[in-house]
């Protein structure tokens, strides 16, 4: 199994996010599930790659060029695939993955994980996505979210498609969950 | 081409129609819906003439939707003479819509 997962590049942010990161990472490695990430050697994704690596695990960045040239990237990875620019990183991402699952980040982050959402509505991705909620971080997007169900820009069935957690733990049993609807995800949807 | 079909006119196409008739029930929103919308498209070329294909929109025809009973989309229902005479649920593949038309015609 191949997680992509999603994550700051700040690394001016409180020592209980990277530490979150860096939990997650070990455990994906020692349960031998491998990561692909946005490749940076700064912030979260650098807490999460480096204990990916120090418990044995196999971790891939995928990078836009320019970033690479600025000297952003991870340079103890498994495997660097270097992309011609952050749309194509994406896509390479999502298409090596059989699940995602979204850090505490920024924009690119939240961009990155509202395209999952929206792929996922679309029938174009049909792995799960788990929200890694540390420290409550995203609880003012999970209230905006409620708020697009309210005012019907987004139907309510729509929030089976991904699942919020709140410790690196947590992300580990989702993933192991088997009854995740998938299958029906991509066939049918209720009215 | 398939006629959209909603609660004003779905009588006069669908259910007084002297041709089979298939109503693809679908939704903007739904993932699912746009799978199956070419495969709908492709029988309604390949069966012009013969089968009258059509699509209902079911967040603008609520009654309809409720009067066939319809929880789940794509629904396909296969009518002949008015009457429902198969079903078809999910996005499958075309094979399967093509095996519940063909004894129909």
């Amino acid at each position: 199994m191949t997680v992509c997962v999603f994550a700051a590049s700040s690394s001016r942010v409180n020592s209980g996010y990277g530490a979150a990161a860096a939990g997650l990472g070990s455990l994906l490695a020692k349960a031998g599930i491998d990561v692909v990430f946005g490749g940076g050697g700064i912030g979260l994704m650098k807490k999460l790659a480096d204990a990916v690596l120090e418990n044995g695990g196999r971790i891939t960045g995928v990078i836009p060029s320019f970033m690479k040239e600025e000297g952003w990237g991870h340079h103890g990875v498994n495997e660097t695939i270097t992309t011609r620019d952050m749309s194509e990183r994406k896509r390479r991402m999502f298409e090596m993955a059989d699940a995602i699952i979204a850090l505490p980040g920024g924009m690119g982050t939240l961009e990155e994980l509202t395209e999952a959402i929206t792929l996922k509505q679309l029938s174009l991705f049909d792995g799960p996505i788990i929200i890694l909620n540390t420290l409550g971080y995203y609880n003012s997007l999970l209230d905006f979210i409620d708020h697009m169900i309210d005012n019907n820009f987004l139907r309510a069935e729509h929030k089976g498609i991904w699942e919020v957690v709140s410790t690196p733990e947590e992300v580990l049993t989702a993933l192991s969950r088997k009854d995740r609807g998938n299958e029906e995800w991509r066939k049918i949807a209720k009215i | 081409m398939a006629i959209e079909v909603n609660d004003g006119n779905f009588e006069d196409v669908v259910i007084k129609s002297d041709k089979p008739v298939i109503v693809d029930f679908w939704a903007e929103w739904c993932g699912p819906c746009r799978m199956i919308a070419p495969i709908v498209e492709d029988i309604s070329k390949e069966y012009e003439g013969k089968v009258v294909v059509a699509k209902c929109d079911v967040d603008s025809s609520p009654q309809t939707t409720v009067k066939y009973g319809i929880r789940n989309i794509p629904t396909v229902l296969f009518f002949k003479e008015g009457k429902i005479a198969d079903k078809q649920v999910g996005a499958v593949p075309k094979n399967n819509f093509i095996n519940k038309l063909n004894p129909l015609l």
